[in-house]
């Protein structure tokens, strides 16, 4: 028995005349995947007529890499199937000997044919009558209903062979990643920037992060929870650099030196510039964020219009109208949510206002910020900046 | 690196080093019937032998367990389950270390009655205890030392009380902060069962023992192969229960220790008084391995991380339940938020020197100079 994974992509087949380039980088991404997983020999890959295949080699590691190819992002579905020769009698063989299992516990099925390769002797309603019949006597107790079947097994005659195979999974979806340019993700360690990374990594866009450290306010093992965030996401993006700055100094001038109810009004009108010029040093076109209009003070329209003119390349951030539930289920969906909630401090919870300003006005932040030597003090955090790769 | 975290865990010692090395090659099965089975379960008799000595205790009175946790739950699981026709109330504090206050706490969630007697200043307060005393106790659970306040608690004084009114009690101590350094033992304790762990003495990880009273019975919770009698099923982890016999009986022979402890700690107090800002929380009778301190207006993880830094290690808190918060203990011994927030605690063994000490107080000194306050 040989199983090939068939995956098809989506909305690239609309890409007109950039579509061989898409092509190439989601061949390329899942090529490089394999080779992790099953070895440079390991598997045979071909891509035609819109559809891939991945075939390991070793059968036994198809569940392992078809998890994997779940996480490419530009597929929007896959599955299982197993592999025929191109005549009836190895397709029946091999229809008889393996799709049984998928649909004796099934109310109904239908089979379902299609030929990319119309040389086939059969024409697709022929091949689906044979298959379909031979199926329905080795399962009496399965129903045929080709209206409303609760499994449809698909016979598809393709170029070299014929694959058979029942039902299918969505794919990550999105566009390949790399294809979209080059964000820097402001990565704290709660529930909402990992999540902002995914989404937009799933559109393409490479991410590299920063994240603000504050020690000794903040500990090492938030710093370890961070690179195991990280390390989640780079089961989509493979790899994640990221940045460490510190903004222990900056954080205690502004204690020392502003009214506390700005506290995290003026942090955030730091990190946001700092951000811009880690930015700039690695070549990423925007800042992405994880926040959410109304989760917290720092998070109201007001609020984010004072963080937000300190930054002048765009800032995206795609959690903006999602709610707080809507997030979870994403961070449990790509596995970070576990490691969001562990309690260690982040930079943005140490000298937390009483009462912060939900509606804070520009003039008043900057007059409350005076006494601080921004610039000074954004150089002096960036000395500290150091990175890693964190690798999948 | 300067480790003064000796109650969150220990560093091998020599001998449990050299013991480990050897047993490498002993991969036996204790159960098996060949040689070498039977070559794995002579260490662990020797290792029993050992154990018993160190706790004046008989070798058929010592089971090892996976962890000073589980002995402590065989002891309250056991005891309870034991006792059911005697009572349902337990005796207990209210300071106890999690696999004790847990333990007790999922047998209160089945219908058992408990009382937890304050620990203001680390005494147990017997007054209260009279209060309650009443002939269905089946249970006293009672730790001998604290350990985030280092408080020895008078764990004989409670089980003569309570079996003046219900002799039939089963008395469990957990001694995993205690063994080793100081003399114990069951008919010392007067307990019927001690619970110790092998991590706490320089032995490795992942191995316990509870030592039950010869002719106490309990029903066991872990059912399969029948090791350890029975009360602990489960292949014994050779390796790990030869270095705690190794490591204890190189502890029994070095009889300078307690003493280099005792310095240790007056030393520190010594060098701590040079500092204003440091409190310290000195229980009316303590072990001299623990030092607690509070730092008010310091919140002790900022202070932890700041000493971390500079290669010393020392304790927020308990290392088991630092992560998940505050600790109830301190407010039981009477610390106030406050304070609690900013306690830091210090474990010797007597491997620190006291220019290790030096090198804290120095330290720390530092720490309260750049660290600001919390406002």
């Amino acid at each position: 028995m040989t199983r090939t994974i068939l995956m098809k992509y989506g909305e690239l087949i609309l890409k007109g005349a950039n579509k061989r380039s898409f092509e190439k980088l989601l061949c390329d991404r899942i090529k490089a995947r394999m080779t992790r997983v099953l070895g440079a020999q390991g598997f045979e890959f071909e891509c035609m007529q819109s559809t891939l295949y991945v075939t390991p080699k070793d059968d036994s590691m198809v569940e392992e890499a078809y998890e994997d190819l779940k996480r490419i992002f530009g597929i929007v579905s896959l599955c299982i199937s197993y592999r025929a020769e191109k005549n009836m009698e190895d397709i029946l063989r091999v229809s008889l000997e393996n799709i049984p299992k998928h649909i004796k516990n099934c109310r109904s099925f239908k089979v379902d044919a299609r030929r990319s390769d119309k040389q086939f002797p059969l024409t697709s309603p022929q091949i689906m009558a044979e298959v379909g019949g031979e199926l329905s006597e080795l399962c009496p107790e399965v129903k045929v209903d080709v209206v409303h079947p609760e499994i449809v097994v698909r016979v598809e005659i393709r170029e070299k062979y014929a694959y058979i195979h029942a039902g299918n999974d969505h794919g990550a979806g999105g566009m390949p990643y790399l294809s979209n340019g080059r964000g820097l993700l402001l990565l704290s360690g709660g529930i909402d920037s990992p999540v902002a990374g995914y989404m937009m990594a799933k559109r393409g866009v490479e991410i590299e992060a920063v994240h603000f450290e504050s020690f000794p306010y903040t500990s090492e093992r938030a710093k370890e929870k961070v690179i195991a965030l990280a390390k989640c996401l780079c089961k989509y993006t493979d790899k994640i650099r990221i940045h460490f700055v510190s903004l222990t100094e900056i954080q205690e001038a502004i204690r020392d030196n502003c009214e506390e109810d700005y506290f995290t009004l003026i942090l955030r009108r730091f990190m946001m510039p700092i951000a811009q010029r880690v930015a700039e040093k690695c070549n990423a076109q925007a800042l992405i964020t994880g926040e959410s209009i109304g989760q917290v003070a720092s998070q109201t329209m007001s609020a984010i219009a004072v963080t937000d003119c300190t930054a002048t390349i765009p800032v995206f951030r795609p959690c903006i109208g999602m709610d707080k539930e809507e997030i979870v289920e994403i961070a449990r969906k790509i596995d970070t949510f576990e490691t969001s909630i562990l309690p260690y401090e982040d930079c943005c919870t140490v000298f937390t206002p009483r009462h912060p300003r939900t509606k804070p006005q520009l003039e008043k932040v900057i007059r409350a910020e005076k006494n601080l030597d921004r610039e000074a003090l954004i150089e002096k955090a960036l000395d500290t900046m150091t990175d890693m790769v964190v690798e999948l | 690196m300067i480790y003064l975290d000796n109650s969150a865990t220990t560093p091998l010692n020599e001998a449990a080093k050299e013991k480990i090395t050897e047993m490498l090659d002993v991969f036996g099965n204790p159960s098996s019937l060949h040689s070498e089975g039977l070559r794995a379960e002579k260490e662990i008799s020797i290792a029993r032998e050992i154990i018993a000595k160190s706790l004046t205790a008989r070798p058929d009175e010592v089971y090892f367990t996976s962890s000073g946790t589980e002995a402590d739950n065989i002891a309250i699981l056991g005891a309870a389950k034991k006792n059911f026709k005697v009572g349902k109330k337990i005796i207990t504090t209210n300071s106890e270390h999690p696999a004790v206050a847990r333990t007790v706490e999922s047998l209160e969630m089945q219908g058992y009655q408990v009382v937890r007697l304050s620990t203001v200043g680390g005494k147990i307060d017997l007054k209260e205890l009279e209060e309650n005393l009443s002939p269905d106790i089946a249970l006293v659970t009672i730790m001998r030392t604290n350990n985030e306040t280092g408080a020895i608690y008078d764990v004989d004084a409670v089980s003569r009380l309570v079996k003046s009114v219900s002799p039939r009690a089963i008395v469990h101590t957990d001694c995993v902060q205690a063994y080793m350094k100081e003399k114990l033992s069951l008919s010392s304790l007067s307990a019927d069962i001690i619970s110790v762990s092998a991590h706490k003495v320089h032995a490795m990880k992942g191995v316990g023992a509870v030592i039950i009273k010869k002719g106490l019975v309990l029903p066991c919770h872990t059912y399969g192969g029948g090791q350890e009698k029975g009360m602990r099923s489960g292949t014994e982890n050779t390796i790990g229960i030869a270095s705690f016999g190794a490591a204890v009986s190189s502890l029994m022979t070095d009889k300078t220790r307690e003493e280099k402890v005792k310095e240790l700690y007056n030393y520190t107090l010594n060098r701590f008084s040079e500092i204003p800002e440091i409190k310290v929380n000195i229980p009316e009778k303590h072990t001299s391995s623990i030092v607690s301190i509070s730092i008010p207006g310091y919140r002790s993880e900022i202070i932890l991380h700041s000493l971390s830094r500079e290669g010393i290690f020392v304790s927020s808190g308990s290392a088991c339940s630092s992560k998940k918060g505050k600790s109830g203990v301190l407010s039981a011994f009477g610390i106030d938020d406050l304070h609690a927030d900013g306690t830091v605690r210090i474990s010797f063994s007597h491997y620190n020197e006291k220019s290790e000490i030096d090198a804290l107080t120095t330290a720390l000194k530092k720490v309260i100079s750049t660290t600001k306050r919390v406002k």
